[in-house]
Formats: C-alpha cells, structure tokens, sequence
C-alpha cells in the first residue's frame, strides 16, 4: 500500500517522473542488457579502436576495440548488483539493530549506538577502502565493505522514530493485548517506519553507485576484464586526447544512475513527509 | 559550556578509542596469513622471511599487548614502519597529508563562501518553473561523480587552453604560481557538488525563517529587507550550514582521496591506494587512523563552535 500511496504523487511531479524513467532504464538496461547487447563486451577488434559514435558501434570504442554501448550495458549490471547488494546488506543488518536498540533501551541500546558512532567516525570512503584492502579488491569485498560502511545510516534512521512508537498508545495496547516482542517489532513497528526505509533506500543506492564506481575507478573494484563503469572511466582517462568518448560515455552513465535513484528519493521524501514539501 | 565541552570531549576520547581498536584489527582480521600475503606481494616466501617480518610487526605476541604496544607507540608519534623502505608510516603520511588537507580546506572554504550568494539568489527566486531547474541542478551536482567531472576538466583544458599545467604537481615554495594554477581544477571538482548540496541546504533553511513570525514583524515595523535578509533571516539561516561542515569535510577528504588521483597529485589518496597495491599494511593502517584522527577532531571543533553560535543547544 505504501507503493500505491508513493506512486501517484511521482507520477504528477515533473522530476518525480523523470527520476522513476531513469531508474526505470537503468535497471531495465542492467537487466535486460547483458542478453539484448550488440556485441560481446570482451570481445576485441583491434581494427575500430578508440571510434566515436557510429552507426555499427552507437556509443564508439575503446582502446581494444570493445563495443562501448555493450560495455556500459554489463557496466550497469555490475553497478548496481554492488549498489542493490551492499544497501540491502546494510538495511537487513542496520534496521532491526536500529528498532532492537530503541525497543530494548539501555545497555543494548548505549553499545550499539556507540559501535555505530565509531563507525561513523571514519569518512566514507576511507572506510570502504580500508575494508577492500584487507579482503582484497574484487567486486563483492566493495559491495561488502559499501554495505558495512552503510549500516549506521539505518541504525540511526530506524532508531529515532521507533524509539517514539515504542511509547505510543497503541503499541501499549498491542503489549498489554500480549503480544510478544517479535510480533510489536514486525508487525507494527516496522509496517510504520517502511516509508522512511523508502526514502533512505532509495537515495543510499544513488550514493552507493557513485561509492561503487570511485572503488572501480582507483582499481579497488570490479577487476578487469569484468566491465564495470568506474574502471571504465579510469581507462580510458589514458586515451582522453585520442579519443575521450570512453570516459566521457561511462561518466555519464554513472551520473546518470545515480541521478534517477537520488530524484526518485528525494520526490519520494517530499511526498511521504508532507513537512518538507517543495525543499 | 565548561560542562559541554568536557562531555563532547570524552565522546570524542571514546569514538577515538573505538576507531584505534578498528584499525588496529585491521590487519589481524586479513583472511589468511596477512605476513604471508604482504612478503608474496614483493618478494619470495621463506620461512626466515616470514618469521623476521612477523616479528618486525609484533605479531608474535598476545593479542592484548600488541594493542598496548601499538596504542602507546601510537600516541607518541610512532606508527610503525613502512615494510618495504623501512621509512618511518608517520614520517611519510606527513609528507602527503598537507596537500589533502590544503585540497579539503580550500573547496570548502570556497564552498562555502560560494553557497551564500547562490542559497540567498535561488531563495528570492521562487515560482514553480524556477523550483524545478533549482532542484534538477542542485541534485544533479550533489551526483556528479567526482573523478568524472575532474577528467572533463582535464579534456576541457587540454581543447581550450592547452599549455595550461593540468597534471603534477608543484611545492608552493617552488613556485607559487605553478603551485596555484595546478590546484585550480582539483578544487573546482571537488567544489561544485559541495556548492550543490550547500546552497540547497541554505536555500531552504532561508525559507523556512522567511516565513517565520519575527521576519513578518520586522517587517511590519518598517525595517529595509535589506536588513530583513542579512540580519534577522541569514544569521539564522546559517546555522544548520555549520553542522553539516563537520560532515562535509569527511565527504571532501573522501573526494580528496579520488580527485588526487585523477590529477596526479601526490597527496593521502596516491599514498593509501599505492600502499594497498604493495599490500604495505602499517603505512594503510596509520593513514587511515591518522585522517580519521583529524576528522575526529574537526567535527569536535565543529560541535564546539556551534555550541557558542546558537544559545539553544544545551550545555548539560
């Protein structure tokens, strides 16, 4: 219901409209793309290298030959595998570690909040790194180290309105009608925080794609010959005056993804917070 | 406020504790032989190798000791060497950490000075059309990728003015100039997604005093909306710019550590990724604690002028 109820006031708001279509394509594209792409993305010919734009390859070249378009296609895919895979990893462990704190109160309550603010306490994607280099860089360590990194957000983004329906009238009478606290916490703690998980999913995979892709892009990523865009960028920066359609296409690509979650979120957060409507 | 400033204080002494038992696991937690791993990275295995490089870390002892040795060492500036040149970790990280720091430093500072005008400009502007581009462009700065905009920068320059310097770097007391000019694009990349999210901030924050009480009654007995904007409304207004500085920094640092790297800029970024590709260990672990150290502290400084900036926050 929180879907239907989300759904109307995107579909009336110009950029609601526009972040849902460009969400839409990029998950459609890391879908579908892979088995719809026009060419192989390993596959090389040495002969149309660093090509622009053209009729046989839409997006142009790279420095092997490779189809660009294709290349971005499979880009998408493992893009947002890492940034569906490490929000999900810290929603799953960071909001009932955030209702648990609110529901039980004290000592369970002062620790967790204090491991999240050690967490906090480093800077993003220092902490990412940190973690990649010690499990090795590959694909599912960033998604790993994205997913830990992310986990205080919804520590604190659960903790605070649960900690307020715990003491609301009808959670008492749910208690003192005996239910247990499995039952308060999934069925009528959670159901009312799904809007505020909403919002903060969705703009914290428009954050983890462009985490995702500066780890691809310093080579702590997706490792080659896996297509990933932020590799992508990174590679083709060697050919930029020879031909900068490489970096310029997985650039946009990235931005791209990581615009339409962030619009999508942040039309979403207007709708279902009529507080903050219009800012 | 003496009160406060010892509580905050303490948080910060505690977080810091946390955060120096993090990184110290760090390397112990490395699946696998984390000696093993650093030697076969460099040179061949033997068992005398091993054993040496094992000892030369102080892996051999309990693990509690080793956190006491580490700390203390720590504390007194002592963070190890690095494993291959055997350069003191703190003597290289403070080699590289003034160019991040005069990188994080400058784009906020320029950040913020930017992101007043611009918040006050796109608050007087309001009707639905204009919303719209002012969202669609503060968003679409605030997901820009960094490492994308710098390189565009680069091809940007290199179309249009060619013998300018885009890459390298150059000391100040060398030459100022070529020191400058180098860190023009650098900090312009790492700006403009902070003037993004900045002035949005402001812009609403703006709005939502300028429909308050008191701004009606200022102006109502006649004030000049001159004095009505930069008086009674920005002051306010500015406020919640402050907490999210701490917060910024961390952000920007984090950019720092990419944008060096798409120019070529020898500061923490190319030392931590370089250090992770030699597997170089204890230079990774004292960075890491060194910058969260500085940020620890930031944010602390923050939350202290903050206090002294809006009465409201409580002391106790």
């Amino acid at each position: 219901m929180i879907l239907r109820r989300s759904l109307k006031p995107i579909l009336y708001n110009p950029l609601g409209l526009l972040g849902l279509i460009l969400s839409l394509l990029v998950v459609g594209a890391a879908l579908f793309g892979p088995p719809l792409s026009p060419f192989e993305p390993a596959k090389q010919d040495i002969l149309t290298r660093l090509s622009g734009p053209s009729p046989s390859h839409w997006l142009g070249t790279d420095q092997f030959g490779r189809d660009l378009f294709s290349r971005i296609l499979y880009g998408f895919c493992s893009s947002l595998e890492v940034a569906f895979v490490s929000v999900g990893l810290a929603l799953v462990i960071g909001a009932p570690l955030g209702i648990l704190a609110a529901y039980s109160g004290g000592w369970p309550d002062r620790i967790i909040l204090r491991v999240m603010d050690v967490l906090l306490a480093f800077p993003i994607i220092l902490l990412a790194i940190g973690i990649v280099a010690l499990l090795g860089p590959s694909q599912w360590n960033a998604a790993l180290a994205i997913g830990i990194v992310y986990v205080p957000i919804f520590v604190r983004l659960t903790r605070g309105p649960a900690l307020v329906l715990r003491t609301s009238d009808y959670i008492q009478a749910a208690q003192a009608l005996g239910a247990g606290a499995g039952r308060v916490v999934f069925r009528h703690i959670l159901p009312n925080l799904a809007s505020v998980i909403l919002v903060q999913t969705t703009l914290a995979l428009s954050t983890a794609i462009l985490v995702e892709s500066s780890l691809a892009f310093l080579g702590l990523g997706t490792q080659p010959p896996n297509p990933s865009l932020g590799q992508m960028l990174a590679e083709g920066r060697s050919y930029l005056t020879l031909s900068p359609w490489t970096s310029l296409f997985a650039g946009l690509a990235i931005l791209v993804a990581s615009l339409g979650f962030n619009l999508l979120g942040d039309v979403l957060r207007d709708t279902l917070d009529p507080r903050l409507q219009g800012r | 406020m003496l009160a406060y400033f010892l509580k905050r204080s303490l948080d910060a002494l505690l977080v810091m504790f946390g955060v120096s038992i993090v990184v110290f696991l760090m390397i112990r937690l490395i699946p696998g032989d984390a000696v093993e791993i650093m030697l076969g990275a460099n040179t061949e295995i033997t068992p005398e190798r091993l054993e040496a490089l094992r000892s030369k870390l102080g892996l051999n002892e309990p693990l509690p000791v080793q956190y006491w040795h580490w700390l203390t060492g720590a504390l007194r500036g002592n963070l190890g060497q690095s494993v291959w040149t055997g350069t003191p970790v703190t003597q290289e990280i403070l080699q590289r950490l003034p160019l991040t720091l005069e990188l994080t430093l400058l784009s906020l500072l320029i950040g913020l000075v930017l992101a007043i005008p611009v918040g006050i400009l796109t608050a007087y502007w309001r009707n639905s059309g204009a919303e719209y581009l002012i969202r669609i462009l503060s968003i679409t700065g605030v997901t820009l990728p960094s490492f994308w905009l710098g390189t565009l920068f680069i091809f940007l320059a290199f179309k249009l003015a060619p013998t300018w310097p885009t890459l390298g770097y150059v000391p100040f007391g060398e030459n100022p100039g070529g020191h400058l000019l180098r860190m023009i694009l650098p900090v312009l990349t790492l700006t403009l997604p902070l003037l993004a999210g900045l002035s949005r901030l402001l812009r609403s924050s703006l709005l939502d005093i300028l429909n308050q009480d008191f701004i009606r009654t200022a102006r109502a007995k006649g004030l000049s909306e001159r004095i009505v904007i930069y008086k009674h409304t920005l002051r306010n207004a500015l406020i919640p710019l402050v907490t999210v500085v701490g917060i910024q920094v961390g952000y920007l640092f984090g950019g720092a550590i990419v944008v060096e790297q798409v120019f070529a800029l020898p500061g923490m970024g190319r030392l931590i990724v370089g250090a992770i590709n030699e597997r170089n260990y204890p230079l990774v672990q004292g960075s890491i604690l060194l910058v969260t150290t500085v940020f620890v502290l930031i944010n602390l400084l923050v939350d202290l002028i903050y206090a002294r900036l809006d009465p409201r926050v409580e002391y106790a």
